[in-house]
């Protein structure tokens, strides 16, 4: 008895294998999943079919869209010879040449079918000079069309009627991108015109998988808002997220999709953008690509990404065109410029104020020196220095192009002069400011950059106040916050936290034909995006290598294949 | 959110209310760069502060300043201990003295002789605004004296000057610098005396300081104070003759037994010491040729650990110490051509004899004085297990009775540039 | 998704860090001195005979939560002794865990104002590093182990270079005689401070956030091995530079050996960056109290979440925190409550074990 309660103690020493669950008393893990069942589509009232009669749907259309104050609003009722045709539209939307050419010209030669009453095929099969046309049977989708810029046609007697797109002007052509330039690489950018942008975006991407979702945006619409994704690569769970999101929207408007962002982030009263907005249809291909899903609406000309990662806000489209030694370096700096931008103002506070002696004496005393006629702490004097910075920032964007680099030079003259010699900053603030302003515009994305701002300025206090403690309590709340992120569900700082092995395409962008994989952080539904060995010709590849990812074949098989391709 | 919000809310009004804050501007600082600490009468210190003054740091302003005395100013104040002489400092000083860039700290003779120096160091361990990694000196005389008397030769920044004056003991051996942790250390450890570098007045170079520079003396003058010195510089604890430059000099060591200074070693006494005490790096060693005429010298780093043997017999210590010296030969005075197998054994073995023999002088004088300055008890303590062993040794006493030989391998890698004086030349005096 | 707030699973790398920050918060205090005083020239075994004594009680803590497929401890012992044990029991750990955590946090704040910020209230640090880790232990244990990984990496990094610089600085002969005031008194000395590791008992409480047993068996062996290792390797670097008589007086130990480090170049000290790791490692530790007190609260009384406990309970951590009148104090009752708590944090799963192994039948047996 006794041997078998030692023997017991003794078996604490055994290796024991994992048992299978039985048991869970989890407290953390209680509640139900509760669906959400609030969405756009639910809220929309069904609405009154169309009348029949010619008076009616016109005396409708006139009042509906008032007509009489609506200068550009034009009911034009035809006389026909097969009956009357009511032709509704905005005349600033679309273009009368073409309404009268293709539209009025062929239904006055129209001959309607006797043995039967018109149906919308019959119209559709004689409009063939218009691509876009659809029926409309309910005053919400007449409503719909004529504001979205269709031409609405109505036959006396029908309880239907047709939309057709005779667009007239469509926005500006497509430029250059404005904030992100590149060196190397296309050189379009998003215009306004959500066709224009879809175009942009098909003709890189040629699947029939790539997806443009239409989902309706806001009461007074601008435009729909596409949803866009690869079918079979994005992971359909993203979608479903973002679909859902996007539909639990009820607003009048949306304006750009940076009131989108607010709407759909995780963490919206965060200083960090928890997605990426950008004007360039390459860099979106190159997201969607890595399972990301996409936004355009109608009359921004930005798309908006998600789910994104902090480093992939610092990763410039150019990464992806430089040589991987040049772009790795780039990503490296531009890491330590966004650290720089962040912790300068606050490290110099802190060592100057708290802890001089970290600086070699003899620098030390120089710094001293030239603070010597400086009345203001570090601190203010830093913070004048960014105020200053920001002012010439701002005036820089409003004032006309003409003068913008007289503005530089007055700032530059100001700040590098001037506040030296009035004693109210010393020179080594200047070069701190100076170094922090440069740092930030290191890095690709706007919004991160106005992010930092903050950051800093918050840091600056901490530092002000309590020295390098003040600075460790800055950067591990930052760490925390920014752990705790998500972009739709994603971890922000994915893939340092939580840890995966990175992809090779994180700090350091290796050559491009070693990234075979996805980056994981979006579970694409494909991970990879090359087969596994890319240069098979290389003969520093050794031939095990091939015969595993069969790319080496007999002779005899290559003409087999060939004689059957 | 908002929890988040008022967390940051709450923060920054506890640091605006607290108001207490640690910071200081550094225009609010006065920044103690060396100090000296003196005996004063009465059982009072003497406490000298030499204070930077940033604005001469300034090259903007105008007006390169040159010297040391532009740089820093020096302040005393007499007081019970170097706190309170802190605290009076702050009474016609109008910033807070700031002892955070305190390279060096003078210790005065008198107070070492009264074994007061350990005592004075508690004020520095204990402040964190000192550093363990100050260096520590002990002046011939009274600190303040070396103070007001210093004049650097090329440094007008005092960490400079200290830095460079510490690299050079380092790399010539003629003394040892010694930091407060070091100090402490030893004093705290069990078997060991320590030792401090000493600087001292040159009493030649004080008579050359007019209107607080140096003018060198006339040639006349040099050759009259030159007569009736016989030993070469450093060989004692004398000053060298020397005009010019600084007139502190930093050569030699002092020894301290039981906190109290008992013995003052000459630079060569030093070099010995170092060797011994494995603080060694390399120094430029001159001896008498083997013809007896004329010197030659050879630059020697260590080349090996020092390998020390104790065997223990019958209470008395047989200590065999072998010392492994390698180098490039410097000068070569008597022209001979040693540079061949047997004649570099030659001058290597006179050399191993010349370094074996000081030595051993040196070993001499600590057996006298029942003291170990080497701290030749590691190699006792590294073949013990406990610590109880430790603390019943006697080592001073038995290093007192022991006997020691000392071997020192010297070995001549490099001849120089030049092999050796062609065998035709038409010179032939000597 | 789930419309209500809900504490992820822990990552494996995430938690091994967390439990030795955890853990490692201590060795920024003053125990490298106790430990030198308690056991001389051979203080650095003591870490590691400390840690083998306490491989078994993690192998207790390991073994019940297998066979509960990593239940909480206190589940566990409400399941064997009923809702009021448990109740009390969720109770015991929380004071013990707040006073400890109040403690840290005093020690912490003296520490600070030693080194850094001499002239700020102690109100002002105690007041901002707790409403600190507040914020840190609200968002979870996920967020919290996260953002200790981010961390990691930087403080390690720093704490290592500062201590091989300082390493290399010091003397082989400082180091010996090498067994110090003897084999049985050293191993006496470490079994006393068993309670280095005491901080392994929050595997027991956060056991249910581990996907997987075996994360939970790695994370275990691995931060007191890993803690293990950092112990004794501080302790002896301690000793190679400070003589051991002196070690024990020295005030805040890991500090004053950065302190010894001069760099001529660049920066001229480093002990700055030596108070990044530290205060990293103690910002996160002490959150890391504070969390663990409120879930030892909330798997009490059987509560479904814990943030609810928290405020509270790091009040009364600050009101622990204010209690010793003097550093030294502070200092002093935090030694014994190292020795004392163990009794238990490891009495607690040695016991659920044995009742486990000689007592518990499942109600049916299914396998």
């Amino acid at each position: 008895m006794r041997n078998s309660w030692i023997n017991k103690l003794l078996s604490i020493f055994t290796y024991e294998k994992v048992r299978k669950k039985t048991f869970s008393l989890s407290p953390s893990r209680t509640g139900k999943a509760l669906s959400l069942r609030r969405s756009t589509s639910f809220l929309r009232s069904p609405s009154m079919s169309l009348p029949t009669t010619q008076y009616a749907i016109q005396k409708w259309l006139s009042e509906r869209f008032q007509s009489e104050k609506n200068p550009d609003f034009a009911i034009r009722a035809l006389q026909t010879s097969w009956g009357q045709v009511t032709i509704a539209f905005y005349r600033s939307l679309t273009n009368s040449n073409q309404i009268q050419e293709f539209l009025i010209a062929p239904l006055v030669e129209y001959l309607p079918p006797i043995d039967r009453s018109l149906c919308p095929k019959d119209l559709k099969d004689r409009l063939t000079y218009c691509h876009i046309v659809s029926d409309v049977f309910t005053h919400d989708s007449l409503i719909r069309s004529i504001t979205s810029g269709l031409t609405f046609v109505h036959i006396d007697g029908c309880d239907w009627g047709l939309a057709l797109d005779f667009q007239g002007l469509r926005g500006r052509n497509v430029s250059e991108p404005h904030t992100e330039t590149v060196v190397q690489g296309p050189y379009d950018g998003f215009v306004e015109d959500i066709n224009v942008n879809l175009q942009l975006l098909r003709f890189r991407l040629a699947t029939p998988d790539f997806i443009a979702e239409g989902i309706p945006a806001g009461k007074r619409e601008m435009g729909p808002i596409y949803l866009l994704y690869i079918d079979g690569l994005t992971n359909p769970k993203v979608i479903r997220e973002m679909r859902r999101r996007l539909e639990s929207i009820d607003i009048d408007m949306l304006y750009n999709v940076g009131q989108i962002e607010s709407f759909i982030e995780d963490r919206p009263f965060s200083f960090f953008s928890q997605t990426i907005t950008t004007e360039r249809p390459d860099r979106t291909i190159a997201f969607l690509l890595e399972g990301s899903v996409a936004l355009i609406l109608n009359g921004s000309p930005l798309a908006l990404i998600a789910p994104v990662t902090l480093w992939s806000q610092v990763h410039s489209p150019e990464d992806i065109y430089n040589r991987w030694p040049i772009s790795s370096f780039a990503r490296i700096l531009r890491v330590i410029g966004s650290l720089t931008t962040i912790f300068l103002p606050a490290v110099y506070t802190a060592m100057v104020v708290f802890h001089p002696e970290m600086i070699p004496t003899d620098l030390m005393l120089a710094i001293a020196s030239s603070r010597e006629h400086v009345p203001f702490p570090t601190a203010f004097s830093l913070l004048f220095l960014e105020v200053a910075f920001d002012f010439i920032r701002e005036a820089a964007l409003r004032v006309p192009k003409m003068i913008g680099p007289t503005i530089g030079i007055v700032g530059a003259i100001i700040i590098g002069q001037a506040v030296v010699e009035a004693g109210i900053v010393s020179p080594v603030a200047i070069i701190v400011a100076a170094i922090t302003g440069l740092a930030g515009f290191s890095i690709p994305q706007y919004t991160l950059v106005n992010s930092f701002r903050i950051v800093r300025l918050i840091l600056l206090f901490s530092a002000h106040f309590f020295g390098f403690y003040g600075v460790l309590l800055g950067l591990v709340v930052l760490v925390h916050h920014l752990s705790g992120l998500k972009s739709l569900g994603v971890p922000f700082l994915s893939p340092f936290s939580p840890f995966r092995k990175p992809t090779g395409d994180t700090f350091i962008r290796t050559a491009e034909f070693s990234i075979e994989k996805r980056p994981f952080y979006a579970r694409p539904l494909d991970q990879f995006k090359q087969r596994p060995v890319n240069r098979p010709w290389d003969p520093r590849i050794p031939p095990e290598v091939l015969l595993l990812t069969e790319d080496l074949r007999t002779r005899q098989k290559r003409v087999n294949h060939r004689e059957t391709v | 959110m908002r929890f988040f919000s008022w967390l940051l809310l709450c923060l920054f009004l506890i640091s605006c209310v607290a108001g207490c804050s640690s910071g200081r501007e550094l225009e609010r600082t006065a920044f103690v760069l060396t100090m000296g600490i003196d005996k004063g009468e009465n059982g009072f210190l003497n406490v000298i502060f030499r204070v930077a003054i940033p604005r001469s740091m300034d090259i903007r302003a105008g007006g390169e300043t040159t010297t040391l005395q532009e740089t820093t100013k020096p302040v005393t104040i007499t007081a019970r201990s170097i706190s309170e002489a802190i605290s009076l400092a702050s009474t016609n000083i109008e910033r807070k003295l700031d002892f955070r860039h305190l390279r060096i700290v003078l210790m005065g003779e008198e107070l070492a002789r009264e074994g007061l120096v350990y005592h004075q160091i508690d004020a520095l361990e204990r402040n964190p605004e000192f550093r363990r990694t100050t260096y520590v000196l002990l002046t011939e005389g009274p600190a303040r004296e070396i103070f007001l008397s210093t004049r650097p030769v090329l440094e007008r920044s005092v960490s400079r000057y200290v830095d460079g004056i510490m690299s050079n003991m380092r790399e010539q051996g003629y003394s040892r610098a010694i930091t407060i942790h070091d100090f402490v250390s030893e004093m705290e450890t069990y078997h060991v005396d320590p030792v401090l570098p000493m600087l001292k007045n040159n009493p030649m170079v004080l008579t050359e300081k007019k209107d607080s520079k140096i003018v060198p003396m006339p040639e006349s003058e040099y050759v009259q104070r030159q007569k009736g010195k016989t030993e070469p510089g450093g060989k004692t604890t004398e000053s060298l003759i020397r005009s010019g430059g600084n007139p502190t000099e930093f050569i030699g060591i002092g020894i301290f037994h039981q906190g109290k200074l008992i013995e003052k070693w000459s630079g060569w006494d030093a070099k010995a010491y170092n060797l011994l005490r494995d603080t060694y790096d390399r120094a430029i060693w001159t001896f008498t040729d083997p013809s007896g005429k004329f010197t030659y010298a050879i630059e020697l780093n260590k080349s090996r650990e020092p390998k020390v043997n104790i065997d223990w017999d019958n209470e008395t210590p047989h200590i065999s110490i072998t010392l492994s010296l390698e180098g490039d030969l410097r000068s070569l005075q008597s022209l001979q051509p040693y540079v061949n197998p047997d004649g570099m054994a030659t001058l290597e073995n006179n050399a191993a004899s010349s370094i074996e023999e000081l030595i051993r002088q040196v070993i001499v004088k600590a057996q006298e004085k029942k003291i170990d300055p080497f701290f030749l008890s590691r190699y006792v303590r590294m073949r013990m297990a406990y610590i109880q062993d430790l603390q019943v040794l006697k080592w001073r006493e038995d290093f007192s009775r022991a006997q020691v030989d000392v071997h020192v391998n010297v070995k001549i890698r490099r001849p120089g540039l030049r092999i050796q004086p062609a065998e035709e030349y038409e010179y032939t005096g000597g | 998704m789930k419309q209500f707030k809900q504490e992820g699973y822990v990552g494996g790398i995430e938690s091994f860090v967390l439990v030795s920050m955890y853990i490692l918060v201590k060795l920024f205090f003053h125990i490298p001195r106790e430990l030198s005083a308690e056991a001389g020239t051979a203080s650095w075994m003591v870490p590691i005979i400390a840690c083998i004594t306490v491989i078994p009680i993690f192998l207790c803590i390991e073994r019940v939560a297998n066979r509960f497929s990593r239940a909480s401890l206190l589940s566990i012992s409400g399941l064997f002794w009923g809702r009021y044990v448990q109740w009390f029991l969720g109770l015991l750990l929380t004071l013990l865990l707040i006073v400890h955590s109040g403690y840290q946090m005093r020690i912490f704040a003296e520490f600070i104002i030693m080194t850094l910020l001499p002239s700020t209230s102690i109100a002002t640090i105690i007041i901002s590093s707790t409403v600190l880790c507040i914020f840190l232990a609200y968002n979870g244990l996920e967020n919290l182990s996260r953002t200790a990984w981010l961390l990691f990496p930087l403080a390690i990094f720093v704490f290592l270079v500062s201590i091989f610089l300082i390493g290399f600085q010091g003397h082989l002969y400082y180091l010996s005689p090498w067994l110090g005031y003897g084999e049985l008194a050293t191993i006496e000395t470490g079994i006393r401070f068993m309670g280095l590791y005491k901080e392994m008992m929050l595997l027991m409480l956060i056991a249910p956030l581990f996907r997987k047993q075996k994360v939970f068996r790695r994370v275990g062996f691995g931060s007191l091995l890993f803690s293990a290792s950092l112990f004794t390797i501080v302790q002896i670097v301690l000793h190679l530079n400070f003589p051991f008589p002196g070690a024990k007086e020295v005030g805040f130990p890991l500090y004053q050996l950065a302190r010894l480090i001069n760099l001529q170049f660049i920066l001229q000290r480093l002990e700055p960056f030596m108070v990044f790791a530290w205060s990293t490692v103690s910002t996160v530790g002490i959150a890391v109290g504070f969390y663990a007190s409120a879930l030892a609260a909330t798997q009490g009384s059987r509560a479904p979440d814990y943030r609810p406990f928290l405020v509270p309970l790091a009040l009364l951590a600050v009101m622990v925190a204010f209690i010793p009148e003097s550093s030294i104090e502070a200092v002093n009752t935090y030694t014994t409550l190292m020795m004392l708590f163990p009794i238990v944090f490891y009495g607690l799963p040695v016991i659920t074990w044995m009742w486990m192994t000689f007592f518990y039948r499942e109600p049916e047996e299914t396998k």
